[in-house]
């Protein structure tokens, strides 16, 4: 994501009549990838919640390796153990405690991000690329192919989510690609109708005007005066995206049209623990904290990505001096 | 059911009777001496003090005052009387419209209740003595006419309700006299005592004139009358100022409480919340942590046996030694311990109630090493056993039902099979559950960890159920089973019991299915709230009272 | 105007094709009717009575014919008209979406503005916390935690049920949280996008106040993605409070449709479809006229 942050930044165009205070003329250009991780290395909040997702994907990747317990293998005799219970034989204490069955909540947790990760980030990804570009061509062009494309939305957001993911379950059997699948299809309509709503308004501006003047491309218009502008919204929505499809997630586990075990998943283990919300707390406490980390670590780190993107603040993360006054300034 | 405190009664209704004692320590001191709550309902009334507080009509019951909220879990489909089988429906319609037979709440032995007498006249005929003096509650008489028409309705495989599964042979019946009806069956039917007292009789010129008002505005002759379904919301009933019982001394309950009102969450959270609040003062079905909080956790058992059903033609699971490997994988008494906070391992589908239950069997042990060892000698000679099990089950047919799907597949893979578990949405599984032996696919490979309800307290129709090749929920045949089964079932008596618990014992060590416990059910309950949960699950409000 | 008006009577017509074909394409209701002894001949008998063993395309046009005179046909599980059913339902589902979105949205904009304001502070973190949490939080353990709190703890509300304003603030909560969480985050990045504009700098050099900046010009130059969002929560909110209705045995439309499914009960699918799409078609139009009166740029021809 910052990948793509990186990409665009230099290419943004000023904004109609930003004219930027004085020192953005002495702003770095940002070609070093350096100068990005000193700007990460001065916010703590966006370093912080870097440096979390990076050891999240880590023990996702490496989880065999990482997690402390099988976690498939129980026993009833373990069952529901408060956080921090000794493992018989030596083995490391389950620090997390134990679910119903007697697995070990802290590897659950670590094998559960994988498939929360994947369903969360892959869904978000699809719905996200399929309605950016739905909305911009409705935006773009109205007109007739307008009109078409956000009655299509209308229709999927009218036709109800559950039967959606019914048809596609029913059709094609379940499994996390088809999760994701599922995910995509029900979600994508949002991110069609902020990316067109704010097309709209940008279209008219004034420096669209000029471009078009100018004879540029709508591609080139697009890409490089709309795209980029775009990118914040989009990147906000997305973070919270994230978190809204591991938890549908778990409801359609729920219904049985989910993630199956052996797999797990957060969503699944939030389901699971629902039935013992007053004596077993740890069941849907860790599982939702964990979705609250990831998704409030992608939105810090989407908020740092939007600061040094954007023309008007970038300076103030990028100066290597001076930096943390202007932060308090603002 | 007063029998065996006859001593200690009378003791209490004569100082009750000299003023010695208030209702509510008489009350007190008849629940300390184990009688049941309807007992107790029934000696208040019967006690010369308590009847002076009530109307003065002679023998007429107390005034009844008050209102029980009952929390359930799901609305009932449809208030119509065949749907009395069922676990959502009987506990309203139970209590406004009546069968000819009843329970007693203790002994669960076969009572009169709109029936006075019965007799078996001939091989396939009995005869019902009806009550007399018994009205709808819209005015309508009761008579043999509409008894007979009632129970022709019910069971006629035109109509062919739900309730129709419960098979025997066909019905007939018809009216001798004003008060007497004779049911004949087309073979000898040794429970069909059993099956009447399943089926309430409607009101004949409602189903005659008005079928379309059956679903949602039931008229019966019950101690309660409809009063008002808010679909989504709430169900009402109300004391019947006319019913029978208010007069009889053989109404097994008293109605004490004036409005009943039943309403429906889902979560069991939820349920237990209410009663602890005040807001219902009956929480039905509750886990059993969730019953803890409420003021009174009473813990029953029920008719309703949770086992793995095995789809015999698999690969894998063809193989009796496979069979045996997964009852011993199992470990049953931790299971019932462990998920559902007590019950019995079970040895049998059916409990010790029912007739055919054989008490020489034992649950299968658990033992994990000898199911590895059986698994291996099948894989060495050449089984299948890598053919994929699934472990199945519906999403949210009972508590915990997904957790004890995915124990049995983390035991079942334990032990060298390849098992997953998986919870099926509901309509999706009931296609599939619900069929044949011939109809299964081989390599469906399935594992239903489904409740049996043996309502009717009697083998025969779980074995027709499930052990049967011609079964319509049975994936087991074995020709032998089925030849025994169908001498054992026009037997009666201590016969029957003998030829059934024979045919449990083949099924048993055919292993065609994996028994696990008997599912104990929690009711949290006000802490003024005076009620035994039954056997059968039924829930009279007439044999509630408060103290 | 009117334009706009006829392309959504053309989406519910979409609607009303696709529900027929994907509710026909579920699986058999006359199966899922009978008991598993049901000889063939009687699922037949009922697939007749319930018009199923007619060609598809017959019962399609049949379902559209009934459909033009306003009538879905019989519930197969209630056996009375789908319709009324559903009708009976809409006023709960309306009360509680309105409710919920009363109680969040002015919740979130003040939140979000707040954030805005002062990107970074501690006022800015607090309320990205508070909104990420909404956002994450599994709404059947908040509605749960709220029963546990506020009813059987504190006593101060009902556990659950329908009826008057004491019933409603629980559920009504318990769903606010989301919307509350999504919005103010995108009030917030809106708010900083108009705000890195150039007139917001030249009002502020002009001397203006800045509550009168903040509030006048840039909300409502960041309220298109803002009534966007909001929009979409109000078409979540009226499609799927199923979780939130179930738990508090709120009568809505969402957890008929789910017990409808669970009954392939075709008719009250259909019928109950319909009536969510209307409402969310509705919102939607009503999010576009808001578009057209806010951004006079956005007109429709």
């Amino acid at each position: 994501m910052s990948g793509l942050g990186l990409g665009t930044a230099a290419e943004v165009a000023p904004r109609p009549g930003a004219a930027p205070p004085g020192p953005v003329v002495a702003a770095p250009q940002p070609r070093s990838r350096q100068i990005y991780l000193r700007a990460l290395a001065r916010d703590k909040l966006a370093l912080a919640s870097a440096l979390f997702l990076a050891l999240l994907l880590l023990a996702a990747v490496f989880a065999p390796w990482v997690a402390p317990h099988d976690p498939a293998r129980g026993g009833l005799m373990l069952r529901n153990q408060p956080p921090l219970t000794e493992a018989a034989g030596g083995a490391f204490p389950y620090v997390l405690g134990t679910d119903p069955l007697g697995r070990d909540e802290l590897s659950r947790l670590i094998y559960g991000a994988r498939i929360s990760l994947a369903v969360g980030f892959a869904s978000v990804l699809l719905s996200g690329t399929f309605g950016v570009v739905l909305g911009l061509i409705a935006g773009y062009y109205r007109g007739a192919v307008d009109d078409f494309i956000m009655r299509v939305v209308d229709l999927q957001m009218g036709f109800p989510s559950l039967l959606t993911a019914l048809v596609v379950l029913y059709a094609l059997g379940g499994g996390v690609w088809k999760v994701i699948l599922v995910l995509a299809v029900t979600r994508w309509m949002v991110y069609a109708r902020v990316t067109r709503g704010f097309v709209l308004s940008q279209r008219e501006s004034v420096f669209v005007e000029a471009a078009q003047s100018v004879g540029a491309s709508d591609r080139r218009i697009i890409v490089r005066h709309i795209l980029p502008n775009l990118l914040s919204p989009i990147m906000v929505l997305a973070t919270l995206e994230v978190a809204t499809t591991i938890l549908t997630e778990a409801s359609l586990s729920f219904l049985g049209l989910g993630i199956q075990p052996p797999d797990s998943s957060w969503g699944l283990m939030l389901a699971e623990g629902r039935g013992y919300v007053t004596t077993a707390w740890w069941l849907v406490t860790f599982p939702g904290i964990a979705i609250l980390l990831t998704a409030l670590s992608l939105n810090l780190l989407a908020g740092w990505v939007r600061a040094v993107t954007d023309p008007v603040t970038r300076w103030q993360y990028l100066r290597p001096q001076g930096a943390k006054a202007a932060i308090d300034r603002e | 059911m007063v029998r065996s405190n006859d001593g200690v009664i009378d003791r209490l209704i004569e100082d009750a009777a000299r003023g010695r004692l208030s209702r509510r320590d008489l009350a007190r001191r008849a629940a300390a001496a184990g009688l049941a709550a309807p007992a107790i309902a029934l000696l208040l009334r019967s006690t010369p003090g308590a009847a002076a507080q009530g109307s003065p009509a002679a023998g007429a019951a107390v005034e009844p005052t008050g209102k029980v909220v009952l929390a359930m879990t799901v609305e009932p489909d449809t208030l119509e009387n065949w749907r009395a089988y069922s676990t959502d429906g009987h506990p309203v319609i139970r209590n406004v419209q009546e069968a000819l037979l009843n329970r007693d709440p203790v002994t669960n032995e076969l009572v009169g209740e709109l029936a006075t007498a019965w007799e078996q006249t001939d091989e396939v005929t009995w005869r019902f003595t009806l009550r007399e003096g018994v009205t709808f509650h819209n005015g309508d008489p009761f008579n043999a006419e509409v008894a007979a028409f009632g129970i022709n309705y019910t069971w006629s495989p035109e109509n062919n309700f739900q309730i129709y599964q419960y098979v025997g042979p066909d019905m007939t019946a018809t009216a001798v006299d004003e008060y007497t009806v004779d049911v004949v069956t087309e073979a000898p039917d040794p429970i069909l005592p059993s099956r009447l007292y399943f089926s309430p009789i409607p009101n004949m010129i409602q189903v005659q004139e008005r079928p379309e008002t059956l679903p949602d505005q039931p008229i019966g002759t019950g101690p309660y009358r409809f009063v008002e379904w808010n679909r989504g919301q709430y169900i009402r009933l109300a004391a019947n100022p006319d019913w029978w019982g208010n007069t009889a001394d053989d109404a097994h309950g008293a109605v004490s409480i004036n409005e009943v009102e039943y309403v429906f969450r889902p979560e069991s959270a939820v349920r237990a919340a209410m009663v602890a609040t005040g807001e219902a003062q009956l929480g039905r079905f509750l886990s059993p942590e969730d019953c803890q909080t409420t003021p009174k956790c009473e813990t029953a058992s029920s008719v309703e046996t949770i086992f793995l059903r095995l789809d015999t033609m698999h690969p894998a699971m063809a193989d009796p030694r496979i069979r045996q490997a997964i009852g011993l994988a199992i470990d049953k008494q931790g299971v019932a311990d462990q998920l559902f906070g007590g019950g019995e391992a079970a040895s049998q589908l059916v409990g010790p109630s029912a007739t055919g239950y054989n008490e020489e069997l034992e649950p299968y042990p658990y033992d994990l090493e000898q199911a590895r060892a059986l698994v291996a000698e099948a894989a060495a000679d050449g089984v299948a056993v890598d053919a994929p099990i699934r472990v199945v089950t519906r999403q949210g047919i009972y508590l915990r039902n997904d957790e004890f799907a995915q124990y049995v597949a983390t035991q079942l893979s334990d032990i060298g099979l390849t098992a997953t578990s998986e919870v099926i949405e509901i309509a999706q599984y009931n296609e599939q559950y619900d069929i044949n032996y011939a109809d299964v696919p081989e390599d469906r490979g399935w594992i239903g960890t489904n409740p049996h309800g043996n309502e009717i307290m009697d083998v025969s129709s779980t074995a027709r159920a499930y052990y049967s090749c011609e079964g319509g929920s049975s994936t087991y045949c074995n020709p032998a089973l089925d030849e025994a089964l169908n001498a054992a079932i026009p037997l009666t008596g201590d016969e029957r019991a003998a030829a059934l618990a024979e045919v449990t014992r083949m099924y048993y060590e055919d292993y065609g299915s994996i028994p696990i416990l008997h599912m104990p059910l929690n009711y949290g309950l006000a802490a003024n709230l005076e009620w035994t949960p039954r056997l059968d699950g039924f829930m009279l409000v007439k044999e509630m009272s408060y103290s | 105007m009117v334009r706009r008006l006829a392309h959504s009577v053309f989406v519910l017509l979409g609607l009303v094709v696709v529900v027929f074909f994907v509710t026909h394409s579920l699986g058999d209701p006359a199966r899922l009717m009978l008991r598993p002894e049901a000889t063939e001949e009687q699922v037949q008998a009922l697939r007749d009575t319930l018009g199923l063993n007619d060609p598809i395309l017959v019962q399609f046009g049949r379902y559209m014919a009934n459909l033009a005179r306003g009538d879905f046909g019989e519930s197969i599980w209630q056996r009375v008209p789908a319709l009324p059913i559903v009708l009976d339902r809409v006023p709960a589902t309306l009360y509680l979406a309105g409710v919920t979105l009363a109680v969040s949205l002015p919740l979130a904009v003040f939140l979000g503005v707040v954030s805005a304001v002062r990107p970074r502070s501690l006022a800015d973190r607090v309320v990205t916390v508070v909104s990420l949490t909404g956002v994450s939080t599994a709404d059947f353990w908040l509605g749960l935690m709220l029963i546990l709190l506020f009813a059987v703890r504190l006593e101060w509300l009902p556990t659950s049920g329908f009826g008057g304003l004491q019933f409603v603030v629980l559920p009504a909560i318990a769903l606010a949280f989301r919307p509350m969480g999504r919005v103010s985050q995108v009030v917030r990045s809106s708010m900083l996008d108009e705000m890195g504009k150039g007139y917001v700098t030249t009002a502020r050099a002009k001397g203006l106040g800045e509550r009168v900046v903040i509030l006048f010009h840039t909300l409502k130059n960041a309220a298109i993605p803002i009534i966007t969002l909001a929009g979409d929560e109000a078409a979540a909110l009226l499609n799927g409070a199923v979780v939130i209705e179930t738990l508090f045995g709120w009568p809505g439309v969402g957890i008929l449709l789910i017990q409808a499914i669970e009954r392939r009960d075709l008719p009250l699918i259909e019928a109950s479809v319909i009536a969510i799409a209307v409402m969310i078609v509705t919102v939607n139009l009503v999010v576009d006229l808001i578009y057209a009166r806010i951004d006079a740029r956005v007109q429709y021809r």
